[in-house]
This record gives structure tokens, C-alpha cells and sequence, in this order.
């Protein structure tokens, strides 16, 4: 049994245009102290994904309809809400995207770590406290007992997200969701951050589920990877896999749009098209307007995963059995 | 913090002159002349003179302002032309009432305003929702004379619960401040529940949640919590209207105070008098916002520390 298996995953948010669905039929599974690498563009559902696994979607206004969420051998959809606040933050934490708006402007940065310290295990202030900055420190956070008593906007933005990293790890939980966690940071910071991932993930053997849309930092922390279109998952593998013999077209022409350093190009790739807006999402495989290998079957129905290899599935019709080739 | 409270001090002193000579000269250039009202029909123009010259009307209009604004400055705000009587035991005589009637309806319009607002918040898209801010739009909307009016004809008249007018006991006070205080209810409501509704979906929110904080927690010491801003800023400004909100309602439930105080004087023109008035009053607002500044600064560290 796997620590987290989504499975069926379908979501409902009402607009005034009437009713979104932007996921469908999303499943995964993450194994204990795994790193998953949820990848797409912007738009796909990569982030509500996050928030339902934490059952935190009904906040933003959307309504799990279908599907079901596994989480070390317990089901949180029928979970109460008391029961939720039990697990978010000691067995499943969340490191959101941008460091700049994910801290609390109010409170000192120390008391932010310590809230979610305390919330969990019945520790007094002190000892709290005396967890905090030695979690601070371990962020490679300078003069952890000065930051401390700082406030968010006095620090910067790598600062922030090792604040924020220290809040999500300070429980030991089993599972961490960072959605796009490198993304509004510099390069270079970037690089830190990725490196201080590199370090923990070995120090708090926690699970990681990465979301992000760059397939750098997945190839440099991921043991497997869900390729994410449109609301659903549309090939998943071990990071091998994907990188060397990736099946699905989109996966392909994702691969294809990074620069290669050894060739000179005189343009960067492009897959034509957009991702279709969640009220417009085609009928069939949701890929198929922008698929250069679109058959007549890819309009009307819509493909499940195929296993192709132990560890590689993939949504298309090209690869199912029963097709007809191109 | 202390040098933001000085520096915020002594940006007063530029405010208050300006506005004193703001409305020095705008209450000149109204038509009429306070004299006209002490004189009998049918007097000889030289004693009209003669009054003008009496009470210094006569000089240049910048002349007159040095003198006035002198005197304030040594506490000596003037001489009623019609009341006969100095502006400032005047203006002391009717503070009391006003002020009480003010630190009441101010406190139920911010008590009643944060907890509809807060609730309609929490509650949004609900019944209670839609009843809290149909309750705002109302308090927003209706004329306070006409409020008042109404609760006199059913509390008084008809119910016979309270006074019709008058003033000095607390029974007395109740529905005027209600009808003062449901007015900024309506206002407050509806800031404090856009605010919370905004910080609600804020990113740092979230992180919240996921910490695993409990609903009632995350409420009160999070998205309350960061409201409060724009909260405070209409606190300041509310507690200017302590003083200078009053005067329909003085006026529609026949209450001795500053309100109406400075509309009998505006109709006779009494230039010491309103000008004295309306400086306690920019001064009651100026207080106020400098008591908004200081909290902000308490309610964000953003602003502490810049």
C-alpha cells in the first residue's frame, strides 16, 4: 500500500457561466519518502490538485465530486473537518508558491513557526521556541535567533521561503506538498532552494509531492514524474522513463520545447495552441486539438492511463492495443 | 514609534492653521452680516455703522484673521455677537451632550457594524448574509432624520418606551444614538466584511489552514486580524463625527448641543461662534486620525517599522 493514492479525482467549482470541472479522472500514487514530480502548464489543475489532497479546495469555493484520496490506509474524503486540521500540518504539510504573499505580514516570522509547533505537539512556548530556531538553523537560515523575532517583510524573498519551509517540515509529516516552490524566486535562489530540498528530503524522509512546470528542477529532485494536461494526468513514470522514452505527444513536445545546450537552434519550440479554458475542454482526449497525431477516436472518447512498462502509463490511444497506429 | 507619534504630532500644527484660515475666509464670503440680526426694523443705518465698527468687522478681512487666530492661541476663542457670551463657555455648555450622545452611537456603530460585518463574512452567500447586508444598505442609505423620526413614532409614540426629547438621563440618549449609531453600523458592516473576505483568500491564509490551525483561530488571529486596517481608518474618521455627526439628529430630537448649536449660529451669522465650533470640530478630527495612526501602526508592523 502506497502513502497517498489519489484515484478518480474529479472537482466542481460554480461559476456564474455555470459549472467547472477543471480535473478529471486525476490519480497518483506516492510511495514513503518518494518525490513526485507533478508537472504542466499553467492552468492545468496542478494547484488544485494540492489543495484538495488537504481537503482545503471547499475554501477556494470548489466541491470534490468523484474519486477518492488514500492516505496512509486512511480515506480523508470522509474525513470531518476537525479530523482534517488533525492531519494538515503534522502528517501532511503544504509550501505554497509564493514566498512574497505565504507568510502572515502580522506576526513575527518565529511565531509563525511556532503556531504550527505548537498546534501539534503540546509543547510550551519555550521549547517551541528552542524547536523553531533549531529548525531555522537547519533552513540555513543566519542568525536563526535574530530572524526569529523579524517580520516577513523585513526579510527577503529565499528568506521567506525557508521560513515557510521550516513551518511545513516542523511536524515531521509524512507527506509534503511544495506547489511551485522554486517559481518566484531567482536563479540563484532557486538553486539554494533546490539544494536545501536535496538535503532535507534525506534528513526528514518525508514524501514530497513537487509541483511545477519546469522539468529542470524535477529532473534534479524527482524519482517519478505525472504529466498533467488540462485537468488530467496524461503519462506518469519513473523520471527515467519520461526523460529518455517519453510516449505521450505532449510529453514529447514538452521535452522538445527545452533549449538543448549542444545544438544551436535559431528558434525555440512551441506546441501550437493553448490550453483550452476548463469551460471549453474538448470532448475525447483533451489534447487533441493541439496533437499532431490526432486520430478520429481521440475526438469522442476519451483515453484511460495504459500500462506501457512496469513504471511508465500513459493516456493515448496511440499506444492502446486496439488502435490502429496513425 | 515615539518619533512617528511626534512626527505625526507636529504635522497638526500646518493642518490646523490651514484649515482655520479656510474657514475664516469662506464663512466671510457667505452673504449677510451678523449685525443685521441685533438690530431692531426700522433702525438708523449709523447704528448698523456703528455696530461694525464695535465688532471689528470693519477692518481688512486679513487683519481680522491675525487677530482671531492670535487669540485662539491664547485661549481666547471670542465673543458671541448674538448670545452675548464668550464662544468658549459656550461651546463647554453644550460639549457634554454632544459628546455623550457621540461615544454612544459610536460604540454601537462599530460593536453592531464589526460583528454583522464579521458574520456576514464567515457566513457568506447564506441567508444570514444576504439579511446582514440588506440591514448595512439600509443603515447606509436611509436619511438619518427620517430614521429618527420613525423610531421616535414607534418607540415614543406609540410604544411609550422612551423620551420624545430632551436630554441628561440615559434614557434619553437611547434613541438618538441608535439612529446616529445604525448609520455607521451599515458602513462598517460593510467594510469589515469586504476586508475579511478579501484577507480570506489571501495565499498566507492558506498556509494557515495547512498548518492544521482550527477554523475559529484561523478567523480570529488571521483574517481579523489583517481586516483590522481598513477598520481602523474608519475609526479615525468616525471618531471626528463624535462631535460633528450630530446635528440633524440634535436638531429632530431637540437635544441642546454642538450640532445645533452651529446651525442656529450659521443662520444668524454669529462669526465667533461657528468659527469656534468648527475648530473644535476639525480638531476632534484631526484627533481622531492621529489616534488611527497610532493604531495602524500597532495593527501593522509594515507600517512600525517604516
Amino acid at each position: 500500500m502506497s502513502l497517498l493514492e489519489v484515484s478518480g479525482l474529479k472537482l466542481r467549482f460554480y461559476s456564474l457561466d455555470g459549472p467547472i470541472e477543471p480535473l478529471d479522472r486525476v490519480g497518483f500514487q506516492l510511495e514513503e519518502g518518494e518525490v513526485l514530480g507533478l508537472v504542466g502548464e499553467t492552468g492545468c489543475g496542478k494547484s488544485i490538485t494540492a489543495k484538495s489532497i488537504i481537503k482545503l479546495i471547499s475554501y477556494s469555493g470548489g466541491e470534490i465530486i468523484n474519486g477518492s484520496i488514500i492516505f496512509d490506509h486512511e480515506d480523508l474524503l470522509s474525513k470531518s473537518e476537525k479530523e482534517m486540521q488533525k492531519i494538515r500540518g503534522a502528517k501532511i504539510s503544504l509550501i505554497s508558491q509564493d514566498p512574497m504573499t505565504s507568510l502572515d505580514p502580522v506576526y513575527r516570522v518565529g511565531d509563525q513557526i511556532i503556531e504550527a509547533i505548537q498546534v501539534h505537539k503540546k509543547l510550551h512556548y519555550k521549547e517551541a521556541k528552542k524547536k523553531a530556531v533549531e529548525l531555522m538553523r537547519l533552513m540555513g537560515i543566519p542568525l536563526p535567533k535574530k530572524v526569529f523575532y523579524q517580520y516577513p517583510h523585513e526579510l527577503s524573498g529565499g528568506m521567506k521561503q525557508r521560513i515557510i519551509i521550516a513551518i511545513a517540515l516542523s511536524c515531521d509529516p509524512a507527506l509534503v506538498i511544495a506547489d511551485e516552490p522554486t517559481t518566484a524566486l531567482d536563479v540563484t535562489i532557486q538553486a539554494q532552494i533546490i539544494d536545501l530540498f536535496n538535503k532535507l528530503k534525506e534528513q526528514f524522509q518525508s514524501a514530497f509531492l513537487l509541483i511545477t512546470h519546469d522539468l529542470g528542477v524535477v529532473a534534479q529532485m524527482c524519482n517519478s514524474v505525472a504529466i498533467m494536461y488540462a485537468g488530467n494526468i496524461v503519462e506518469k513514470g519513473s523520471v527515467k522513463k519520461i526523460f529518455h522514452s517519453p510516449n505521450h505527444p505532449y510529453t514529447k513536445s514538452l521535452l522538445e520545447c527545452i533549449p538543448k545546450m549542444n545544438q544551436k537552434q535559431k528558434k525555440l519550440m512551441a506546441i501550437p495552441g493553448s490550453v483550452p479554458h476548463p469551460l471549453h475542454f474538448p470532448t475525447g482526449c483533451r489534447f487533441y486539438p493541439r496533437c499532431q497525431y490526432a486520430m478520429k477516436k481521440c475526438l469522442s472518447q476519451h483515453p484511460g492511463l495504459i500500462k506501457v512498462d512496469n513504471d511508465h502509463f500513459v493516456a493515448c490511444f496511440k499506444y492502446s492495443n486496439n488502435s490502429n497506429g496513425e | 514609534m515615539i518619533n512617528y507619534t511626534i512626527h505625526r504630532l507636529i504635522m497638526m500644527i500646518p493642518v490646523f492653521i490651514l484649515c482655520s484660515m479656510i474657514i475664516f475666509l469662506i464663512l466671510h464670503l457667505v452673504p449677510g452680516n451678523p449685525v443685521d440680526n441685533l438690530l431692531r426694523p426700522g433702525s438708523p443705518p449709523e447704528a448698523r455703522e456703528q455696530l461694525i465698527i464695535e465688532f471689528g468687522l470693519d477692518r481688512p478681512i486679513h487683519q481680522q484673521y491675525i487677530i482671531w487666530l492670535k487669540n485662539i492661541f491664547q485661549g481666547n476663542m471670542g465673543f458671541s455677537i448674538t448670545e452675548q457670551r464668550n464662544v468658549s463657555e459656550l461651546l463647554l455648555l453644550k460639549l457634554p451632550n454632544t459628546v455623550a450622545l457621540g461615544v454612544v452611537s459610536f460604540l454601537i456603530s462599530f460593536i453592531l457594524g464589526i460583528l454583522l460585518g464579521a458574520l456576514s463574512a464567515i457566513k457568506q452567500n447564506t441567508i444570514v448574509d444576504y439579511g446582514g447586508m440588506v440591514f448595512a444598505l439600509l443603515g447606509v442609505s436611509v436619511p438619518t432624520f427620517w430614521l429618527g423620526l420613525m423610531l421616535m413614532l414607534i418607540f415614543s409614540v406609540n410604544l411609550g418606551w422612551f423620551p420624545i426629547s430632551g436630554y441628561g438621563d440615559l434614557k434619553s440618549l437611547v434613541l438618538p444614538a441608535f439612529t446616529l449609531g445604525l448609520a455607521g453600523a451599515g458602513l462598517i458592516a460593510r467594510v469589515t466584511r469586504a476586508s475579511m473576505l478579501e484577507i480570506a483568500q489571501k495565499d498566507y491564509i492558506a498556509i494557515v489552514r495547512a498548518k492544521g490551525i482550527s477554523n475559529t483561530q484561523v478567523i480570529i488571529k488571521h483574517i481579523f486580524r489583517n481586516a483590522l486596517i481598513p477598520i481602523i481608518t474608519l475609526l479615525g474618521l468616525r471618531l471626528g463625527w463624535i462631535i460633528g455627526g450630530a446635528v440633524t439628529v440634535e436638531i429632530v430630537f431637540n437635544r441642546p448641543g454642538l450640532g445645533r448649536l452651529l446651525a442656529n449660529s450659521l443662520f444668524r451669522r454669529d462669526y465667533p461662534v461657528i468659527q469656534g465650533a468648527l475648530l473644535l470640530l476639525i480638531f476632534a478630527v484631526m484627533v481622531g486620525n492621529l489616534i488611527a495612526d497610532i493604531l495602524y501602526a500597532y495593527a501593522d508592523p509594515r507600517i512600525r517599522y517604516n
